[in-house]
């Protein structure tokens, strides 16, 4: 047992270093303006400091120009058996009639899957590389004490959460035209396209987060952050790929409801879980 | 009326016990000094006692006015400065005061933040990226942002290390004006600094 022992030695007392105007808090708890207040200040650090460094915008985006331009130019997603250019009503009998060579079928299932996996698994490690960051920089910077110190858990959590989502978007609207620009997907339906897009991306965004918490104090952190992944991330990716390849070939398969409802259940399990992770 | 208690306290990191059996009870006007030699567990017991590590065994009970106050009240009531707390590099001292004041849920205004600095010898530096400041600017900025939401719960670890003796002067009015504010731990193994304790808790090797 240690206990503390007492000393004999007195002090005169000075008058509190404080600077004038500022008001002491008052004791009691905080609340519910003071939790949105705390969210904002999270949010705009991170958005201030991401301005500053872009050291994940800069990642993801790099990462995602990367594949989308080295897929291009090196994966055939145009020709024979893959195009979704569509004739004209008869076109295709006047062509066999005249004799004219047919480069263009109809048959474009294979094309919108394959276009569809494309995007989706381009997000998905772009997303993985850059997302994490919110919570690694902490950590690596050694900044995550103080953070720890000084802010409640769910503020920090939702506004990381809202930081992520933001950024997803951001570079889901730059990366949406690159993919246009780069594979001319055809998109029959593009309200239904960017809807599971954007809905997709707040999603992946809302898992990535939890994630990043989760593997910011390990080793590792970029292999774990893609192999733990996997599982959460995979349902938000089959109903992505799914809805988007409706969308390109016009077909039904609406995902949307699918996309926010599990978005909503990661957002809600991932925050009651994010006390445990974040405080030792 | 403030009072800390450390009940019990023990932590170990895997089987290693840093320490073990830590009593201590503070009340109002009050230093605890903690001493020991490297690694005896004076910086881990100061996390402990901020609540930003768990106790293994034990607890900490702080109080205001009789009323044991919850973790979320404990964020704005105690104050740390440690070599180990990081400020953001990447934010201006101001930016820096600012994100920390919204985050306690304390007031914020410009003119207030820079007096602050003015009070630490930052003054006309809340522009500054703190990135770009030394070691011992750092250090005064963290007594900024401890002294921000003026704690009932003072905590300085190693309180003058990087400081110089402008510094050091300003950390001595610290710990003086903490007397009237409520109660004040730290830990040092320098002379200079002991001398401010009422209580003392030495840290050992332990089996």
């Amino acid at each position: 047992m240690i206990p503390a022992k007492r000393g004999t030695e007195t002090f005169s007392l000075n008058s509190a270093l404080r600077p004038d105007g500022v008001p002491a808090a008052g004791p009691g708890s905080r609340g519910s303006d003071s939790w949105w207040a705390e969210v904002s200040a999270v949010f705009r650090k991170d958005l201030r400091s991401e301005l500053r460094t872009r050291s994940a915008v800069g990642t993801i985006l790099m990462f995602a120009l990367t594949a989308l331009v080295l897929i291009a130019f090196t994966v055939p997603t145009t020709g024979l058996g893959l195009t979704t250019k569509i004739l004209p009503d008869g076109a295709l009998q006047d062509a066999v009639r005249l004799g004219k060579p047919v480069l263009f079928t109809e048959n474009t299932e294979t094309r919108d899957a394959l276009l569809s996996s494309l995007y989706w698994v381009v997000l998905y490690f772009s997303a993985m590389t850059g997302l994490p960051r919110v919570f690694v920089k902490e950590e690596e910077m050694g900044t995550a004490a103080l953070l720890r110190l000084t802010t409640r858990p769910s503020a920090v959590f939702t506004g990381k959460l809202l930081f992520n989502v933001v950024m997803l978007l951001v570079l889901t609207l730059l990366i949406v035209p690159l993919f246009a620009l780069f594979y001319d997907p055809q998109v029959r339906d593009w309200p239904l396209f960017l809807g599971h897009v954007i809905v997709g991306a707040g999603a992946i965004a809302g898992a990535a987060t939890m994630l990043g918490a989760l593997v910011s104090r390990t080793n590792n952190r970029g292999y774990l952050m893609v192999v733990l992944g996997f599982g959460p991330l995979l349902p938000i990716l089959i109903l992505g790929i799914n809805g988007t390849a409706a969308a390109i070939s016009g077909d039904n398969g609406n995902n949307l409801a699918g996309l926010v409802s599990y978005w909503v259940m990661m957002t809600l399990v991932s925050g009651l879980l994010f006390d445990r992770v974040w405080v030792e | 009326m403030v009072e800390l208690h450390l009940e019990n306290l023990g932590k170990s990191f895997g089987k290693r016990a840093v320490f073990r059996g830590v009593w201590a009870s503070l009340r109002t006007g009050e230093t605890l000094v903690v001493t020991g030699h490297n690694g005896s567990g004076k910086s881990t017991l100061l996390s402990v006692t901020a609540g930003l590590v768990g106790a293994d065994t034990g607890r900490v009970r702080c109080l205001v006015d009789g009323r044991e106050i919850s973790a979320d009240e404990r964020r704005q009531r105690v104050g740390l400065v440690a070599p180990d707390l990081i400020l953001y590099p990447e934010l201006t001292a101001l930016e820096n005061l600012e994100f920390f004041a919204r985050v306690r849920g304390l007031p914020w205004t410009a003119p207030a933040g820079a007096a602050l600095l003015e009070q630490v010898g930052l003054g006309g530096r809340g522009p500054d990226q703190v990135g770009t400041f030394s070691s011992g600017m750092r250090v005064r900025l963290k007594y900024a942002v401890a002294l921000q939401p003026e704690p009932r719960f003072l905590l300085l670890d190693e309180p003058t290390a990087m400081l110089d003796t402008g510094g050091a002067a300003i950390v001595e009015q610290v710990i003086a004006g903490q007397r009237s504010r409520g109660v004040l731990v730290l830990a040092t193994n320098d002379p200079r600094e002991t001398r401010h304790g009422d209580l003392f808790l030495e840290l050992g090797p332990q089996a």
